[in-house]
């Protein structure tokens, strides 16, 4: 999976992956996670989710996630406001969720979180929309993870 | 999706292999030449 042909002279090898937190929509029918952004392709269960570019430098590709749970609150706010304002529209989605997930590959450090080349759902914590309760709980099955 | 801040440096993550067990298969017990019998 990792082309080490790629790496660059003198580039830092880290042992991972590395824990960081985002979120996600899901859809519930069929049961979907999909990313914030307009990517409409699905996350899996035992397959990594690969950024569609390695994210460079100076480049906004790549998995975005936060380094804390505190920077990711600071970010989306009011979870439920997001549900309210984009679930029937261009995002079309039954609602968010929140987690961690784990990140390696090309990796860029930002200040406050990461853009990774690839990425695999740790944790699902929150959920906020149509059956919160329950998408929760059905994801973590899905994923076999917490 | 996020505003993550300003990018800090670009690094290679290598997901840490868990250490596989691998059984050695018994080795083989040396086959014993027959004694020749004396002429």
């Amino acid at each position: 999976m990792i082309d080490f042909t790629a790496i660059r002279a003198g580039e830092e090898i880290v042992i991972g992956p590395l824990t960081a937190f985002r979120f996600w929509r899901y859809r519930l029918v069929p049961l979907q996670l999909l990313s914030w952004c307009l990517d409409e392709r699905s996350w899996l269960p035992n397959e990594p989710f690969e950024a569609d570019v390695p994210p460079e430098l100076y480049s906004t590709h790549g998995v975005h996630a936060y380094k804390t749970t505190q920077g990711l609150l600071d970010y989306i706010r009011d979870p439920q406001a997001l549900v309210d304002d984009f679930g029937l529209g261009l995002r079309k989605m039954d609602g968010i969720v929140l987690g961690s997930v784990g990140l390696w590959g090309a990796v860029v450090i930002c200040k406050n979180g990461y853009r990774a080349q690839y990425a695999r759902p740790q944790q699902f914590t929150q959920a906020f929309g149509n059956q919160a309760d329950e998408v929760l709980a059905r994801l973590r099955a899905y994923f076999q993870i917490i | 999706m996020a505003d993550v801040g300003k990018p800090e440096r670009r690094v290679i993550v290598v997901p840490e292999e868990k250490p596989v067990s691998v059984p050695i298969p018994d080795q083989p017990k040396p086959v014993k030449a027959p004694e020749k019998e004396p002429a």
